[in-house]
């Protein structure tokens, strides 16, 4: 038992190994949230007026709404006045070549081993990085664009490419869905877009890269991915913050648009600053995910490794609209200290013979509560719909907590859902037969956890498969016994 | 918006009727009136009732008039074959004159309403608010009651009933007790029983519960059932539902002990434009305990059904063996099904799983006994019968068992005609 009090503080005391600060200068906007600051961003962004409208549009709906109060977590009340909305690292003009960043951002993006600088070009992902509210680079762009595809910041596709962002912003998440989406498209600063033209298949992996950096800052980044008919795109997002004893807030909305026959694959390896042992600080994620498949045959896959933040509030979702679509749900999420994490996802199916198959695994430890909320909603119409659903959980230590609320709701005879959950500890007997065969107590918990979480790892790319499972056996190795 | 008006009416209908009646004298019923006048009414948006409109389901016929005691119902008859203790509630008040005892170590006393509230579910306040009387049972320590003790509801007027038995049992140490709730009434009389019971089970008492709801075509029920079980006790509680235009059961066991066994067995048959909901709560609070919980459902014409199962696992649960299942078949296009089987855990070394399936019968099976010259309704028949008989599983006496299978059957056969 001494032995296992010893392995757990070992594990509770790891710091967060992303919490430095950039000494960047910033351009930001003033404290609060009104009109005044939505127009600020607009106006700084140089936006068309239609974006405006639709961002005040947002604004005031949001003012009309109350904050969600359902989900398994607590948290202060969060003011929505003290935040800054936009904050953007100071850049002379426009950069036109790498050269012109300031060499402070450049050092950042290094330290988190994002390769900017295209030196790494073997490594062949295509990176938009984003740094507080703006997308500072984009790599790989012309390599991308010989194929068609655009892969660029979403203020410079709504400069270049108006017209595809006026026709798929908030197809799938409307301004008006919740809470945390509406905030986000009234005060978004920036994210990343991407369009598959049809029939092509993305050659490497796109990559988004979040880091919150200045003080007191919110981030409200938004994705939009738009797959047309038989594209194929693989999609990464991976984020850090520094350490900082307030909690920030971080409100993104990730839409994702799948034509007839186009697949979506959508990776997240989150983690994000969860605040030191003692719960102080750490990140808000409250995050509004949901793919669309709009045509037949459309295919979209969620995968998320959750290691980070302070609380999480998550629910990336499939609509499967289209007939013999498919939507896909795999998730490790891992709570330490005193994270909160409710995460889920939700699978609507509306088209014919559509399936969906959620794998969530949750690993709770230290004081933290671990939520999966998930829903399978099996329309009237979608007859023949299949869904699986398998949620684990695993316990270590007898302060956590981990909790499963699935809502099945099916409307006809001829669809099968199944659910099945598990909630246990890492069997004594487990960790006996692994050291009989001569492995240490702390490998076989490794290995055991691994093997838990495999089904979900096996899903990653190869690149976040690395990244994901060092950060599991950072957070988890002997933290057991 | 119409809606809004009438759940008004229902509510100022419920007001009237408590003033009228000078209920408000008593200091336990305002609070439970105050609390639910609080709370109001639960709409579609309440998490716990937001697919069962019994508001709607009430709307139409309420009325709040004291209910009278009848004189003798006229088919005030033995549903079971054994001999049994009865306890009867006509029209929702007790009748001393039809509660006949066997055995003589039963007690029943009558008291008015406590002050302490049992649960703030709003039909649970309303009972306590409107309730005639608390009747207890107690049943001594030491005792095996060789007759089951059966807890009849019946209902035998034509007009609309607004009905609130209530009964606490307490089985003492060491004791065995079987009890069956059914309800007798005619086929289409139209009543609203909101029932409370609280069943308080000793040190190494064996509880078998046994709930059978065939009331009539229009009865919207409301069930709550509070079990709270002493160390090493052994409940088996079994509901199952036959018939009624709207239940509701809210089945509550708590765990307040170690080395408890709980099963919690449950079956569901709904058709027509019925609406059955079982909300079971198996809360652990001690450590050592073992429950499990097996509810499957059959949804045929416009029937839609409701599930939701909560395991609670304290802190202090350790060593907790939970599981559940719950499984259902759709037999037709527009009846549904909406399941939430929801655990909260907050103890590690637990081994807890819930499972839910939904889907239709078994297309090789259906086959296979066709190829051997059954017809389809015969088959589907034997498929239905064999999928619900494995909760009576949950019913340990034999002859009950064997009763309450015969009134399935009869139940199945129609529904796969």
């Amino acid at each position: 038992m001494a032995k296992d009090d010893h392995i757990i503080q070992e594990f509770t005391s790891r710091e967060y190994e992303h919490g430095w600060v950039s000494d960047l200068e910033a351009d930001a906007a003033p404290k609060g949230l009104s009109e005044d600051i939505v127009r600020f961003i607009s106006r700084r962004k140089s936006e068309p007026e239609w974006l405006l409208e639709w961002r005040l549009k947002a604004y005031r709906h949001w003012t009309t709404m109350v904050e969600p109060k359902w989900p398994n977590v607590t948290y202060p009340a969060i003011n929505y006045q003290d935040i800054i909305y936009y904050s953007a690292p100071k850049q002379k003009a426009s950069p036109t070549s790498l050269d012109e960043i300031d060499p402070e951002l450049l050092k950042t993006f290094e330290k988190l081993g994002i390769s900017l600088t295209e030196q790494k070009r073997l490594s062949g992902i295509a990176v938009d990085a984003v740094l507080d509210s703006v997308s500072v680079a984009t790599t790989f762009k012309e390599k991308l664009g010989e194929l068609g595809i655009i892969f660029c910041s979403f203020s410079e596709a709504v400069r270049e490419h108006p017209d595809l962002i006026k026709k798929y912003l908030g197809s799938v998440v409307p301004a008006t869905d919740n809470y945390f989406a509406a905030l986000n498209s009234a005060v978004f600063s920036d994210g990343s877009f991407c369009y598959i033209p049809a029939g092509v298949r993305c050659p490497m992996e796109l990559s988004t890269y979040f880091r919150i950096n200045a003080a007191k800052t919110g981030q409200f980044e938004r994705t939009l991915i738009v797959a047309d008919e038989g594209s194929y795109v693989s999609y990464l997002e991976g984020c850090t913050a520094p350490m900082r004893d307030e909690n920030q807030l971080h409100a993104a909305v990730v839409e994702i648009y799948a034509m007839k026959n186009a697949e979506v694959k959508y990776s997240t390896v989150q983690n994000w600053y969860p605040g030191n042992k003692d719960g102080v600080g750490g990140i808000y994620n409250f995050v509004t995910k949901r793919g669309l498949c709009a045509g037949d045959h459309a295919k979209i896959s969620w995968t998320q490794v959750e290691t980070g933040s302070a609380i999480t509030w998550k629910y990336p979702s499939c609509v499967l609209k289209g007939d013999y679509s498919v939507g896909e749900f795999y998730s490790v999420a891992v709570t330490n200290n005193y994270q909160q994490a409710d995460t889920g996802t939700k699978m609507i199916h509306l088209g014919k013979n559509t399936k969906s198959r959620i794998v969530s695994k949750g690993i709770s430890a230290g004081k933290s509560q671990n939520s999966y909320r998930g829903q399978v909603h099996v329309h009237k119409r979608a007859v023949q719909s299949r869904n699986f659903s398998q949620c684990d959980s695993l316990l270590l230590g007898d302060q956590c907590g981990a909790h499963t609320f699935p809502y099945i709701d099916v409307e006809n005879s001829s669809s099968r859902v199944e659910h099945e959950a598990t909630t246990s500890k890492i069997g004594e007997d487990q960790i006996f037969y692994c050291q009989q065969r001569g492995i240490d107590e702390e490998s076989a918990v490794a290995l055991i956890v691994n093997g838990y979480a495999k089904e979900v790892l096996n899903q990653l790319p190869m690149e976040f498969a690395v990244e994901a499972q060092k950060l599991l056996a950072l957070t988890l190795e002997g933290s057991v016994g | 918006m119409e809606a809004a008006t009438d759940k008004k009416n229902l509510l100022s209908l419920l007001a009237e009727a408590f003033d009228q009646r000078g209920l408000d004298h008593h200091a336990g019923r305002r609070k439970a009136m105050e609390l639910f006048s609080a709370k109001g009414l639960p709409t579609a948006k309440s998490e716990e009732y937001r697919f069962t409109p019994i508001v709607r389901a009430l709307e139409s016929n309420f009325t709040a008039i004291a209910p009278t005691k009848s004189t003798t119902p006229q088919f005030l008859e033995h549903l079971w074959s054994m001999p049994c203790n009865l306890v009867v509630f006509i029209n929702g008040v007790y009748s001393a004159t039809h509660s006949i005892l066997l055995d003589p170590h039963i007690k029943i006393t009558r008291a008015e309403i406590g002050t302490t509230l049992l649960s703030e579910d709003p039909f649970a306040l309303l009972n306590h608010a409107f309730a005639e009387t608390e009747v207890t049972i107690e049943v001594p320590p030491h005792h095996t009651i060789e007759q089951p003790l059966a807890v009849v509801y019946c209902f035998d007027q034509p007009s609309f009933i607004f009905a609130n038995p209530r009964w606490t049992c307490r089985i003492g140490a060491g004791s065995k007790l079987s009890v069956l709730e059914y309800t007798l009434a005619e086929s289409s009389s139209p009543y609203f029983n909101n029932k409370q019971s609280f069943i308080e089970v000793g040190e190494h008492t064996i509880l078998e519960l046994t709930t059978l709801q065939q009331g009539s075509k229009d009865e919207v029920l409301v069930n709550n059932s509070l079990v709270n079980m002493a160390s090493s006790s052994r409940a088996y509680c079994y509901t199952g539902t036959l018939e009624g235009k709207l239940v509701r059961n809210n089945l509550t066991l708590l765990i307040d002990g170690e080395g408890i066994d709980a099963h919690l067995h449950g079956l569901y048959l709904v058709g027509g434009s019925s609406l059955v909901d079982n909300h079971t709560v198996v809360d652990h609070r001690k450590p050592n305990s073992q429950s499990n919980e097996l509810y499957k459902g059959v949804m045929d014409g416009n029937g839609k059904a409701v599930f939701n199962g909560k395991i609670f696992v304290r802190p202090d649960a350790q060593k907790t063996n939970a599981f559940q299942s719950n499984r259902n078949i759709l037999l037709s296009e527009a009846s549904n099904i909406h399941t939430k089987p929801q655990l909260e855990i907050w103890a590690d070394d637990v081994k807890c799983s819930h499972g839910c399936t939904t889907g239709q019968l078994d297309e090789e099976a259906l086959f296979y006994l066709r190829s051997r010259g059954l017809a389809k309704d015969t088959a589907k028949g034997m498929l239905l019968n064999a999928f619900a008989s494995e909760t009576l599983e949950g019913i340990p006496n034999e002859s009950i068992r064997a009763q309450v299978n015969q009134l399935i059957q009869n139940k199945l056969h129609p529904t796969i005609e």
